[in-house]
């Protein structure tokens, strides 16, 4: 699954480990998101998408 | 890592610790009981003592295990699974090569292997985004 998460990243300036402390997750998961390596539970989509003040159809794409 | 993270982990590796050093006089003693010591109460309740920290050292990583998030829990299971396919193989492969000849090996070669296949797992989990 694709996602915009690096490019809304970029826009607010985080790090991928400012990014997952916000979410409480690893820095890991992040990369492993962001590059397409695992694809995020819903919980986890929701609390990205609502980070991002974004739904969740705008982040990810299949 | 957020602080409380840390203190979380910090929290738990000296609750790990502090068990596996009892797990390990506990054993050292079982050890030394089981042939130096006579048989009776003593020397069972001695041998048997190893079991109790190595319960709570179980439960300690079950612990752990849930504070991870969903990836991390994710590939744990993974790893875990490869390193019982890995062993599973190697103990077929090897019963056969045992008929052939070559020498009988212990359970702690098994464990090794499924050691290491689970550790190089998880270093390259933790090496992922550096």
């Amino acid at each position: 699954m694709k996602n915009s998460i690096p490019d809304l990243r970029a826009e607010r300036g985080w790090t991928q480990g400012d990014l997952a402390n916000q979410l409480r997750v690893s820095r890991q998961t992040v990369n492993a998101i962001e590059t397409g390596r695992y694809d995020p539970s819903l919980p986890l989509a929701f609390t990205i998408a609502k980070l991002f003040k974004r739904r969740i159809e705008e982040i990810f794409s299949p | 890592m957020q602080a409380e993270t840390r203190q979380v982990l910090i929290g738990w590796m000296r609750q790990f610790g502090l068990t596996m050093a009892i797990y390990l006089v506990a054993l050292a003693t079982a050890a030394w009981a089981s042939t130096s010591e006579a048989a009776g109460p003593l020397r069972t309740t001695l041998i048997l003592a190893p079991i109790l920290p190595g319960l709570v050292l179980i439960g300690l990583t079950v612990h752990s295990y849930h504070l991870c998030d969903e990836f991390i829990r994710f590939r744990t299971l993974q790893a875990a699974a490869v390193a019982a396919i890995v062993a599973a193989a190697f103990s077929l492969v090897y019963f056969f090569l045992e008929l052939l000849g070559l020498p009988r090996l212990s359970a702690a070669w098994f464990s090794n292997i499924v050691w290491a296949v689970f550790v190089a797992q998880m270093l390259r989990l933790i090496a992922i985004g550096k």
